[in-house]
């Protein structure tokens, strides 16, 4: 019989998983063992039930992936921005949803899910200008004049590559 | 028993033509191939991850053409043989143990040999099992169909191929280089052979020792240049405003961790998550982002120069734009560095010493690194120094004053 565990949304709503999925988040896999066979509910007052919700899925569609990448593997992973079909689908969300989405893995420490959502964001920062980076994160340009017009001469050989 | 015929053209009349016969473009026809046991020999895969050499065989009834995988293996293939003793000149050779060491590096990890012979294929397999040369493939070229692409079969009437020793190099084309072509009784090509791969070695450690160098300079100037966007033009430290849109009250992530939103919050303390959960209003942006998530957003960024191109974003971004870059030179350093030649337990620091096979050459878990893999570190830590030092070049001096 698979054992289940009780999440907690902060906005109160209750998910019930299967354990072994569960232990895909490095925190909650850290509290199941704290506290033993405990029935209670584990909060997760940083995660609401939306993301939770995505989250879960995500867990429950990677629950055979091995757990850890070796070395080798992870020296040349890391500025490679290919992102699974599947994964890929499942990260087409509005921008909001996103960051919760990385901000919850990280909190629940979810490495794999994490990178994929680093890489989600890195996939929409590359190739673009600063402005362009501006108007799609909604960010400020807070250089002075001065100095913008000092960053835009010592990067205009990087535009021009 | 005519060995003369193992003597390429130069050391006959054609002397003028020597030059040309060991220049002549060549390039290796197929990029797989079929061992005489039925393997499968990836060419072009090979090329990538080693120095190629091809050791052409005259024929197999040639008794000169073995001799020449009897010295390698003295040289330095094998471990349980250090004295050669010449079956035509019965000179002796004995390895001196530190020749050994390096030529061991040289032949059993930087290279990778192929033997191709004309038939038959019984015969071949005799000669690998008899030298021995087991770990090598031997190619039997039945129809010197192999000899003719690359321009080493004797003469279209002839079954016999020009022993030489030949250099695949990587790439797309496969193009062949003479190392050495002929063979006879006490000269069998292994200096040539041994000297060739040496200086491709050094070259590499050498390009290597300099891209450390460089790095070291470079990793300076970024450390001085965040150190100068720090700070205003005023010279107040920038501690708070991070490029966050103004009129955002970000989320503050739970982490322990410094975010760029925590720090963005100038004028009162920021809601606790609860309070930020439970309000519609409040946005998530990419500043709710702890510094070290967008650190690992832009450390994803495929090269350098996409790092320098976001830079200008903000002065948050321009700040982790330096400190990314700094974060891959000293981690491309810490992967090249440790496998450079050293000397009494120190890494060699002037290119031009590495030229020395009694230095001390580090190995990685256990293991010598072979060339290509060192070649591949030196070539990624080469070109990021390259970019970092172009973004300099880009800033000028009159540049770095106006915001000093």
């Amino acid at each position: 019989m698979t054992t289940k565990v009780t999440l907690t949304s902060s906005d109160n709503e209750n998910f019930s998983v299967n354990k072994e999925i569960t232990k895909r988040s490095i925190l909650i896999k850290n509290m199941l063992e704290d506290v033993g066979k405990s029935d209670t509910p584990i909060p997760l007052p940083n995660v609401n039930s939306k993301v939770l919700r995505k989250v879960i899925e995500w867990c429950e569609y990677h629950c055979m992936d091995p757990l850890a990448p070796t070395n080798e593997n992870t020296e040349n992973q890391k500025q490679n921005t290919d992102i699974e079909d599947w994964d890929q689908k499942f990260i087409e969300v509005d921008q909001e949803t996103l960051f919760k989405i990385i901000l919850a893995t990280n909190y629940l420490n979810i490495k794999p899910l994490l990178d994929i959502g680093c890489k989600t964001i890195t996939n929409m920062i590359k190739g673009k200008s600063p402005e362009e980076i501006y108007k799609t994160f909604n960010i400020v340009n807070n250089f002075t004049p001065k100095e913008e017009a000092q960053i835009r001469k010592e990067n205009k050989w990087a535009e021009d590559q | 028993m005519d060995v003369s015929l193992c003597l390429p053209p130069s050391s006959s009349t054609m002397a003028g033509h020597f030059q040309t016969f060991t220049s002549t473009p060549r390039t290796f026809p197929k990029s797989v191939l079929r061992d005489i046991n039925g393997n499968q020999v990836d060419v072009a895969s090979l090329a990538e991850q080693y120095q190629l050499i091809v050791i052409t065989l005259k024929a197999s009834w040639c008794p000169v053409c073995p001799e020449l995988l009897k010295i390698l293996n003295v040289s330095g293939l094998r471990d349980d043989q250090d004295v050669y003793v010449d079956r035509f000149t019965h000179e002796t050779t004995r390895m001196n143990p530190d020749t050994k060491k390096f030529n061991r590096l040289l032949l059993r990890h930087d290279a990778y040999f192929l033997i191709i012979c004309p038939g038959p294929e019984s015969e071949l397999a005799r000669i690998q099992r008899s030298v021995p040369f087991l770990s090598y493939p031997f190619i039997c070229d039945t129809d010197l169909s192999l000899a003719s692409d690359i321009r080493l079969r004797m003469s279209s009437d002839s079954d016999e191929i020009w022993p030489a020793i030949l250099h695949i190099r990587p790439g797309g084309d496969l193009s062949v280089r003479a190392i050495w072509i002929g063979r006879v009784p006490g000269s069998y090509g292994q200096d040539a052979l041994i000297e060739d791969l040496s200086t491709e070695r050094f070259f590499v450690e050498s390009r290597g020792v300099n891209a450390v160098r460089d790095a070291k300079q470079a990793l300076h100037r970024l450390k001085r240049r965040a150190k100068k966007w720090e700070r205003r033009p005023g010279g107040d430290v920038i501690t708070h405003d991070m490029g966050l849109p103004h009129d955002t009250i970000p989320f503050s992530p739970p982490s322990t961790s410094t975010s760029t939103s925590a720090i963005a919050s100038t004028s009162s303390t920021p809601p606790s998550p609860t309070a930020i959960l439970t309000t519609p209003t409040t946005q998530t942006t990419i500043h709710s982002l702890p510094t070290e998530l967008l650190f690992q957003i832009l450390s994803c960024l495929p090269t350098a120069l996409d790092t320098i191109r976001v830079a200008g974003t903000s002065r948050a971004w321009y700040l982790l734009a330096c400190s990314v870059l700094s974060s891959q030179l000293r981690e491309l350093v810490a992967r090249v560095s440790p496998l450079l030649p050293k000397r009494d337990g120190n890494p060699v620091t002037v290119a031009q010493e590495v030229a020395n096979t009694s230095l001390e050459r580090p190995e990685e878990g256990g293991r010598p690194c072979g060339i290509r893999k060192l070649e591949a570190r030196v070539l990624k830590l080469d070109e990021t120094v390259g970019i970092v030092a172009k973004w300099d070049k880009g800033l000028g001096r009159r540049g770095g004053r106006e915001l000093g």
